[in-house]
């Protein structure tokens, strides 16, 4: 398939990420139709997005580690951890949810900072490989981020309805707020990544067939 | 109606020539695939109703309880407020206020300034606050989990279902009905909201570049 694409950049053009219309760049910072800010790309975007991410892999620890939620009984009082939470659930015979818990809770998040990571290394280093596999794996983490805000709401929405004095309490524990900031700090990294910059490697070098289509 | 005949991939920025597109078909981009437009979306008519709709659905969801348990012979059920409370008294204010924004505030806000955008649209009216709108739903639907607070809805009762007699109430019904109707708004790029809106400031309109 013939190589010979366009770029906004080549042409000076840029597309607004609000309403879509399509500008040039003399006619300012603002989209015309819309005023939001436009970008040819966004120049301090690969640090902003660093520094998110190593907050987010940093808290990871604490969020997974740290207990979530405590539960006192009559007969006894447990703490539990994101993982400890799934075990029960699995235990109870509840392996879809075990599942889809374990996936959104633990796995995405973990996912999505070592994919972010591989982005951010792979578009510093230049590379014009798999560009169009690099832009769908970045359109997936956009698409699945926010599930991760899933034992959040679960252990708010326990804390409230098992409030049962001596018989039964649960109460939120630290882990959460951990947990919380995570989901946030790969959002907003996932945000501050510029999809663009993984093509930049390869409008410079001469296409590679394989990367097209 | 002006429509702008270009289009730039918003993920590897090449330009394209805008083709009509049919209903229910996407136009994808020639060099990565992600999607750029979709054929016909919702109109100011359906966006208006979706939304109003919506609306009413959240305020539903918010007052009938989600969940109601019983437990020793005795008890409680909860709504989204009370989650919030629980978090915010427990010592945990920030995940309090991240479930409100991302439960409530954020899907409200959605709503309403939909509302406002087509409902002055459907009146021949170009809103004065239209652009501020327009971008602050680009952020909010970003910041929206309804439907994520349906699964941890149902993870719950799955939870206590061993403990103590618990089921989902009418609250959560509400929820699931809302979850549809954002999904459907969602979806949807707004590109009748624009062009009616274009169509009602002929000064600012064609300022963008054709091919």
């Amino acid at each position: 398939m013939s190589a010979a694409v366009a770029t906004g950049r080549a042409l000076q053009l840029r597309g607004c990420h609000v309403c879509g219309a399509v500008s040039h760049e003399r006619q300012g910072p603002c989209c015309p139709r819309c005023r939001a800010p436009v970008s040819g790309h966004l120049a301090g975007s690969i640090g902003r997005c660093w520094a998110l991410l190593l907050a987010a892999a940093v808290l990871y620890l604490p969020a997974n580690l740290l207990p979530i939620m405590r539960t006192h009984t009559l007969f006894a009082t447990r703490q539990d951890t994101i993982f400890s939470g799934v075990a029960e659930l699995w235990r109870n015979g509840a392996w879809d949810l075990a599942l889809i818990v374990f996936v959104a809770s633990v796995l995405v998040p973990l996912v999505k900072i070592l994919s972010l990571a591989f982005l951010l290394v792979t578009v510093q280093r230049g590379s014009a490989h798999h560009a169009v596999a690099r832009t769908r794996l970045y359109r997936l983490l956009e698409f699945v981020g926010h599930w991760s805000m899933l034992d959040v709401f679960v252990v708010g929405l326990l804390g409230a309805l098992v409030q049962f004095d001596i018989f039964a309490q649960v109460t939120p524990e630290p882990g959460a707020r951990y947990f919380g900031a995570v989901v946030v700090l790969t959002m907003l990294a996932s945000r501050s990544f510029d999809p663009r910059l993984i093509w930049q490697g390869v409008a410079a070098t001469a296409t590679t067939p394989g990367d097209t289509a | 109606m002006p429509q702008p005949s270009l289009v730039i991939c918003a993920y590897c920025d090449v330009v394209h020539r805008r083709v009509e597109v049919t209903r229910r078909t996407a136009a994808c981009c020639c060099r990565c695939g992600s999607p750029l437009y979709r054929g016909a979306g919702l109109s100011v008519d359906t966006t208006l109703s979706l939304a109003l709709t919506g609306l009413v659905l959240l305020v539903l969801a918010n007052i009938y309880p989600l969940m109601s348990i019983s437990l020793a012979g005795r008890s409680n059920a909860v709504t989204l407020f009370d989650a919030v409370a629980t978090l915010q008294h427990d010592g945990l204010p920030g995940a309090g206020l991240l479930v409100a924004v991302t439960a409530l505030l954020a899907p409200v806000l959605q709503l309403l300034a939909l509302v406002y955008v087509s409902l002055a649209l459907r009146l021949q009216h170009r809103p004065r606050a239209f652009l501020a709108a327009m971008h602050a739903l680009r952020h909010l639907g970003t910041w929206s989990m309804v439907e994520v607070l349906l699964l941890g809805v149902l993870v719950a009762v799955v939870k206590l279902s061993g403990m103590a007699s618990i089921a989902p109430d009418i609250g959560t019904w509400m929820l699931g009905l809302l979850t549809m109707t954002l999904t459907l708004l969602c979806a949807d790029d707004r590109r009748s909201l624009w062009a009616a809106a274009d169509a009602l400031a002929p000064r600012d309109a064609r300022h963008w570049v054709s091919a």
